[in-house]
């Protein structure tokens, strides 16, 4: 074991990260060439971060432990966030010209939060509003192999508990190594991308989908499967005909499906996600929140027909799974509807998937934890190992996700009341559930939230404080909290 | 005899039992009654009717014999049955004629159930002796002071029958995960920590009655300096007042701080202090914890409030606290003791305050008094655990080989005790944020005006037995607009805060009553 923390390693392979930038922004300048536009503001950044890169990644790489680990994904989340803000700087259109705003817009991207800061959308342009929807793209490719490769092998928060559930004993077992790992199901990613962005086409050809041109298939497909949620249109998918919201209803889903599940699926295999205790789990938990709002709804204004069930199925899978996306203004909505979506932010979407939030692995082991409690108090002498799919979970695991699920709630709370009293501050009217939405919705990665962040407001308008902390929050929430944490322990950086 | 059906007459008649006894503490209002010449009918029949409904539910199973499961029931019904049987002088005096807002057997439930389980949420829509008598007052009181120790430890400390089985009804009872035995026979330790209950309480009342007499507290006459320490040391909150403490002198205010602090203190360490063991309270880590959170919250909110940040409202409308040292520094610590022990005293009211002081408030709600003492909430020892199993848990992520148990006090604990403190805690804010929607649902179903916040002040403070929450619920407020099935809940809700949630989600599970 390293006798100390190696930074050399870490920066080399933080370099091959920046490196690997140059790709996109290429294809980005290209685009913005495309449309007649100034390809400045990714061309620029390009040459340093290829530069930059590359000279780090020079340095002596040793072996990667879990410190080393670490580091890499503390830093890689924070730089590419930097980078990905020189181009909304540099074309400096609209509130995207504040350095700050642009940061929000980035680590919101990256994280696949989809919390914006934009409102008049009309300023920007294309190539701009398409790189706010590759960064999530990228963002949720990154979390794919985070999540698989390298958190689900650090025993983190419960995250080992991914390799019960696909079970595999390791995950490495799928191919001979991590980084073969990570390419199968980055292929599937890809793959996935490209069947939505066909199927979009396709809706458009049959006269389906009107205003569905290319740009808005590619730009969508980007943050649908990725679960992000940024959209060129103001209205969000709203501006789309029915046919285009069921689609991506249905990819909103599968992108919150644990992709090793999804490998074997897509193999010939559906024994595995059938069997899987998490994913009736989680489209139990859709359903129940879908028929709440629906009853919501209904007890207010009545149903009107199919429209009503679509808009709260939408909604709900839209929060639920951490995309962001919305068809209507659910802000508008009954108070019963709005604080199912506000408990929603709290569930996520499957573990190995590219959601956020606390997700529905971590809530099925405390419920069956609760349950277990429950029992062994009458019978004290009764030994109950936990099972998940059938297998037994440590008692260690099941201690880790009690601590992440606490930990997250005691961040939202703390965030909150930053939040109102920074509002307070500066004299921003702000009611507590707005707060809370706005709180939840950043640290968990959701995007839009209640109030002035509704899903058709910004999230312009709070101080430059708030933003600030909600920048460190996407993040720290992004990579599940712990890879932070620890970087604040004596013990990380001691040898 | 622990896989065989639950025996539900023993835990029935045993609560018949305890009833009966308990019964005679209404001669004590009764006695108020005679005195003052006003609802003397009232308590005669409550006392009739209790000791009919105590024997009645006696006759059920008259030689119990509790095992494991059957203590559960026993505890939860207990509160349950004494929570029902609690209402009947307040619908008996409604009966009688006082038009007071506890007419209602809703709201006569829940004043009962607040009483009892220590919250102090009020639902009177006027507390004043004017409408109401000295001796339906005084109950309210009362009913606070026999829950606050407990009423299962009273029993255990009384009925010579549960000598045996009496640790595990306790521990089901008491707040806090487990229980100290301080002497080698339960019913001994029960009496202890009763007796040492009763000295406290006796002591507060002749420190407040003598400040009136020097005329240091002119308002503080008899029947207040009796009624508030019956409320001070269970943690309660209730005051024959409307403006609770702040009726009354700075004095007076002085001397209620270090009595509710004493009430959020483990009472066992004060055995230890009796024995000739003082060191013992200065170095157990719970009690170094809850003195520093209670010194810090008050230093910051002090602060705020000494510099004006703090007040929201008009400043002309709050008494002159800006710049005033004394005043800053009492109603900081005033509201911030009273507010972490869950007793729900309030000298000013804390709405008028900013949003940073109300909301260091809020989140003292879920803090709540030491384990052992009558405080409520989560409890200091389990967030002391919390935070010491994080920092183990972010030390074994970098050194993955290393074995370090969490210690308290140098004694390590059990992994699985910290896995009970981690469900506890985790329950109940699931239990506080379903119930939050609930409320707030059922405000929108009826049309009541009551914001978030609003909301989940008035489900923390009844689940963590606290009392006032802010706004609509704030300490000089009441909850008497809420519609009944929300008060059902809130009912429901104070009931289980004070058993800590586990006893009565037990009797829940087809486990329990399967054989």
């Amino acid at each position: 074991m390293a006798v100390r923390v190696d930074l050399r390693t870490t920066a080399s392979l933080l370099g091959t990260v920046l490196k690997g930038l140059a790709w996109p922004l290429g294809v980005l300048a290209l685009v913005a060439l495309g449309y007649g536009e100034s390809p400045v503001p990714f061309a620029a950044p390009l040459v340093p971060s290829v530069v930059l890169g590359e000279g780090l990644e020079r340095l002596e790489r040793g072996d990667t432990g879990p410190r080393e680990a670490f580091l890499l994904v503390a830093l890689a989340w924070l730089s590419v966030a930097l980078v990905g803000s020189i181009p909304f700087v540099l074309a400096g259109t609209g509130v995207l010209a504040h350095p700050v705003n642009a940061l929000f817009e980035s680590m919101s991207g990256i994280t696949t939060t989809g919390a914006t800061v934009i409102l008049a959308f009309e300023v920007h342009s294309r190539s701009i509003l398409l790189w706010r929807s590759v960064l999530q793209w990228l963002g949720g490719l990154g979390i794919l192999v985070l999540a698989v490769g390298l958190l689900s092998r650090l025993s983190v928060s419960g995250a080992q508990l991914m390799e019960t559930e696909t079970q595999t004993r390791n995950v490495t077992k799928l191919t001979p190594r991590i980084a073969g790992t990570a390419r199968l199901l980055g292929g599937l990613y890809v793959g996935l991308t490209a069947l939505l962005v066909l199927v979009l086409l396709g809706l458009r050809v049959v006269g389906m989908a009107p205003n569905m041109g290319p740009y808005n298939a590619v730009a969508h497909a980007l943050t649908t499967v990725s679960t992000a949620g940024f959209s060129p249109e103001p209205a969000s998918v709203g501006a789309f005909s029915p046919a285009v919201q069921w689609v991506v209803i249905l990819f909103m889903i599968v992108g919150a499906t644990n992709f090793v599940l999804l490998y074997y699926l897509a193999h010939g295999d559906p024994s595995r996600l059938r069997e899987s205790e998490e994913f009736r789990f989680y489209l139990a938990i859709l359903a129940s929140a879908t028929g709440l709002i629906v009853a919501a709804l209904a007890f207010e204004e009545g149903v009107s027909g199919l429209d009503t069930v679509r808009h709260a199925v939408f909604q709900a899978v839209s929060i639920f799974t951490t995309t962001g996306y919305a068809t209507v203004d659910f802000d508008a909505w009954p108070p019963l509807a709005r604080h199912v979506l506000l408990i929603g932010m709290f569930v996520g979407g499957m573990a190995g998937s590219t959601t956020c939030s606390i997700k529905t692995l971590r809530w099925l082991v405390v419920a069956k934890a609760f349950r277990r409690d429950l029992f062994t108090a009458i019978h004290p002498e009764a030994i109950r190992p936990i099972r998940l799919s059938g297998r037994p979970i440590d008692e260690g695991t099941i201690r880790d996700v009690y601590t992440y699920t606490l930990v997250s709630v005691v961040i939202f709370a703390f965030l909150t009341v930053f939040v109102i009293v920074d509002a307070a501050r500066v004299g921003l009217a702000l009611g507590e559930f707005e707060a809370m939405g706005a709180a939840a919705s950043t640290f968990l990665n959701i995007g839009p939230a209640f109030g002035i962040a509704g899903p058709y407001g910004s999230y312009e308008s709070f101080p430059v404080s708030t933003k600030l902390v909600m920048i460190v929050l996407m993040w720290v929430g992004r990579i599940e909290i712990v890879p932070v944490l620890v970087l604040f322990t004596a013990a990380f950086w001691r040898s | 005899m622990s896989w065989s059906h639950v025996d539900w007459r023993a835990s029935v008649g045993l609560v018949g039992r305890v009833l009966k006894y308990l019964s005679a503490v209404l001669l004590v209002p009764f006695g108020v009654a005679l005195f003052y010449g006003e609802d003397v009918p009232t308590f005669a029949a409550a006392f009739a009717v209790t000791v009919a409904i105590g024997i009645g539910l006696e006759r059920v199973d008259p030689d119990p014999d509790l095992g494991s499961r059957e203590g559960f029931l026993m505890v939860a019904l207990t509160w349950l049955v004494v929570a029902l049987v609690g209402t009947i002088p307040y619908l008996l005096a409604g009966f009688f004629g006082t038009e007071s807002t506890l007419a209602q057997p809703v709201n006569a439930l829940f004043e009962s159930m607040s009483g009892f389980t220590t919250t102090g949420a009020t639902v009177m829509g006027e507390i004043s002796l004017d409408r109401h008598s000295h001796a339906i007052l005084l109950w309210r009181q009362l009913t606070q002071w026999l829950g606050g120790m407990g009423i299962v430890v009273l029993a255990v400390a009384i009925l010579p029958e549960l000598s045996v089985g009496g640790a595990q009804l306790m521990d089901a009872e008491a707040p806090g995960p487990g229980i100290q035995k301080l002497t080698p026979r339960i019913a001994e330790t029960a009496r202890v920590l009763w007796l040492a209950y009763l000295g406290f309480t006796l002591l507060e009342m002749v420190l407040l009655y003598g400040l009136h007499l020097v005329g240091l507290a002119p308002n503080m006459d008899l029947f207040n300096a009796v009624s508030h320490p019956l409320t001070t040391m269970p943690t309660g909150g209730f005051s024959p007042e409307a403006r609770s403490i702040e009726a009354f002198s700075a004095a007076v205010q002085w001397v209620i701080i270090p009595f509710m602090i004493a009430a959020g203190t483990n009472f066992a360490l004060f055995w230890h202090v009796l024995n000739g063991e003082p060191e013992r309270l200065f170095r157990d880590t719970e009690f170094r914890s809850y003195a520093g959170v209670i010194g810090v919250l008050t230093a910051v909110i002090a602060g705020l409030l000494f510099t004006g940040i703090g007040i929201s409202a008009n400043p002309s409308a709050v008494p002159p606290i800006i710049g005033a040292f004394e005043d800053s520094v009492r109603h900081a610590a005033f509201n911030v003791v009273s507010i972490v022990t869950t007793t729900g005293y309030a000298n000013m009211d804390f709405n008028t305050w900013g949003a940073p002081a109300k909301y260091l408030l809020l989140f003292a709600m879920f803090i709540g008094g030491s384990a052992g003492s009558t405080g409520g909430a989560i409890k200091i020892v389990r967030w002391v655990v919390i935070v010491k199993s994080l920092r183990r848990e972010l030390f074994t992520t970098v050194h993955p080989e290393a074995v370090s148990p969490v210690r308290l006090g140098g004694r390590v604990i059990d992994e699985r005790a910290i896995r009970g403190i981690y469900a506890f805690t985790l329950l109940y804010l699931v239990f506080f944020f379903v119930a939050t929607v609930l409320v707030v649902t059922d405000a929108w179903r009826v049309g009541y005006q009551v914001t978030a916040f609003e909301s989940m002040s008035a489900v923390a403070a009844t689940l963590g037995n606290v009392g006032p929450g802010f706004g609509v619920v704030g300490p000089m407020n009441s909850y008497l607009g809420f519609p009944a099935t929300s008060k059902l809940l809130m009912t429901f809700l104070m009931w289980i805060g004070r058993l800590e949630i586990l006893p009565v989600l037990v009797l829940l599970t087809p486990a329990y009553w399967r054989t």
